[in-house]
């Protein structure tokens, strides 16, 4: 608890956090206003999905920065050395540091979309669950992105080397993931279409919007074809879930077992 | 209070440790003296379990330093060369956290005997960020205090402060009758002025002297820092 304390108060009077909920909180009105258009009962999913797609550019990147930086900086600030020496190990360390980020970015995020959703309630009509499942998307992200940064901050030696990873990871989850699984689309067939599906849903963002659109009723799951419903093996949800059990665990080990412990400009 | 034997630390092909021997008697306030790169840090680290002893034994209060044993831990507290602590919080809520997150429990009374110690009590309520570099470091002092430890380790604790700031730490320092103290040192007033012996490392080989020997021996007396 006392981690999470501790967190909260260094980053509530920092300028990050406030800079990143304002970066969400504009575009949400922007999206907000643009919509205002569409019509009352159908404009609300297609608010939800126009927002998340815009949001996507964001999210992941604002997440990346502030885990990597807020790892890196305790050993800069030789603080984790400090903590090290006495009966925390860098697991333990880490368990208590992450529950404090997810805390400092989910509260004032979720506060937002809950604020949100008032400013909606004026110019559609809501799907409450929708809603739920858009929160529930955002705040999975969040987490996938955050852990990932910790991982980037841990095996970080210098400021430098943050930018180049964080805008590496964000470059390949975007661009590269995809790039890469075009090239052996040719040879996928019935019998490794499951393989393929894995490794695509291992993208974070791929299998955070597969659950969104599904969810929100956007993309249907009717008349597929075979090699589509063999691609679908299972339901979105547990697509996600999967997802971020192993971006979470991958990222913790990678920041244990890459920790350096050192940091230096 | 600290016994190292034949302790051997490598990096690649580089013997930075090489069969270091070392014995602190309760007490002792020990100056840790060598050339920038001689190994001080990596001594440290071995010392404080952060390097893993590969080769050679060290004990603390008769506890062999391991992974598998934390026993060890509880008779050491640590101050980091340029401990730059938390800057957006105050001196207070520094010390609160350390003091729950190391000791796990809180004690207002002590925290205040600590931080009077120091002189910070009346700055408490001030941001970090705000601190000169000789207030951060008697904070980090303040916060090695609180943990109650008997053996203090101290890496350069008066490193990029003015001289009057040098001189409110040394005579906290210099008041820690009950403590044993080993500190790496590059200023040869404050190892005159506060230690009982000097620990000197050179070439990856260890000699330990008194103070008087020390100087005698590397012909210093006549310089002051």
């Amino acid at each position: 608890m006392h981690y999470i304390w501790k967190e909260w108060k260094e980053n509530i009077r920092g300028k990050g956090i406030w800079l990143s909920l304002s970066i969400i909180v504009l575009i949400s009105i922007a999206i907000l206003f643009r919509s205002s258009a569409l019509s009352f009962d159908k404009g609300f999913y297609v608010l939800l999905i126009n927002l998340f797609d815009t949001i996507i550019y964001f999210i992941p990147i604002l997440c990346l920065f502030i885990g990597a930086f807020s790892i890196f900086q305790e050993k800069e600030q030789k603080t984790l050395i400090m903590l090290l020496t006495k009966t925390d190990s860098f697991g333990s360390f880490l368990i208590k540091k992450s529950l404090g980020l997810y805390a400092v970015v989910l509260v004032p995020l979720i506060t937002w979309f809950f604020i949100y959703l008032f400013l909606l309630k004026f110019n559609f009509h809501l799907d409450i669950k929708g809603y739920f499942i858009f929160v529930a998307a955002i705040v999975c992200m969040s987490l996938v992105f955050l852990q990932i940064g910790a991982a980037i901050g841990s095996f970080s030696r210098s400021r430098m080397q943050i930018l180049g990873f964080t805008i590496f990871v964000w470059f390949y989850f975007f661009f590269l993931h995809d790039f890469i699984l075009l090239s052996f689309l040719p040879d996928v067939t019935h019998e490794n279409v499951k393989l393929f599906s894995s490794v695509y849903f291992l993208n974070p963002l791929q299998a955070i919007r597969m659950f969104l659109e599904t969810g929100t009723g956007v993309y249907s799951f009717g008349h597929m074809s075979r090699l589509l419903q063999a691609f679908m093996w299972t339901k979105p949800v547990f697509f996600l879930l999967g997802n971020l059990l192993f971006w979470l665990i991958t990222s913790f080990l990678t920041a244990i077992v890459f920790n350096r412990k050192e940091g230096y400009e | 209070m600290i016994k190292v034997t034949n302790l051997n630390q490598s990096f690649g092909k580089k013997n930075v440790l090489d069969s270091i021997n070392l014995d602190i008697n309760p007490n002792e306030i020990c100056a840790l003296v060598g050339r920038n790169g001689a190994g001080k840090s990596t001594f440290i680290n071995s010392l404080l379990g952060l390097l893993p002893v590969k080769q050679g034994e060290i004990l603390i209060n008769g506890t062999a330093v391991n992974k598998k044993n934390d026993e060890w831990k509880k008779t050491i507290a640590y101050l980091p060369e340029k401990f730059m602590l938390y800057p957006m919080l105050t001196g207070l809520e520094n010390i609160t956290f350390f003091a729950e997150a190391v000791t796990k429990t809180v004690n207002q009374e002590r925290i205040e005997q600590v931080l009077r110690s120091v002189s910070l009590w009346e700055d408490r309520d001030v941001q970090v960020k705000k601190y000169s570099k000789g207030m951060l470091q008697r904070l980090g002092l303040a916060i090695t205090l609180y943990q109650n430890s008997s053996l203090l380790i101290l890496d350069e604790p008066t490193s990029g402060i003015d001289p009057l700031g040098r001189k409110e730490i040394l005579e906290v320092l210099g008041s820690l009758h009950d403590k044993t103290i080993l500190l790496s040192s590059h200023h040869l007033d404050e190892i005159k002025q506060i230690c009982t012996h000097v620990a000197y490392l050179d070439n990856g080989k260890m000699e330990k002297f008194t103070v008087d020997e020390f100087l005698q021996t590397h012909n210093l007396g006549g310089i002051s820092s």
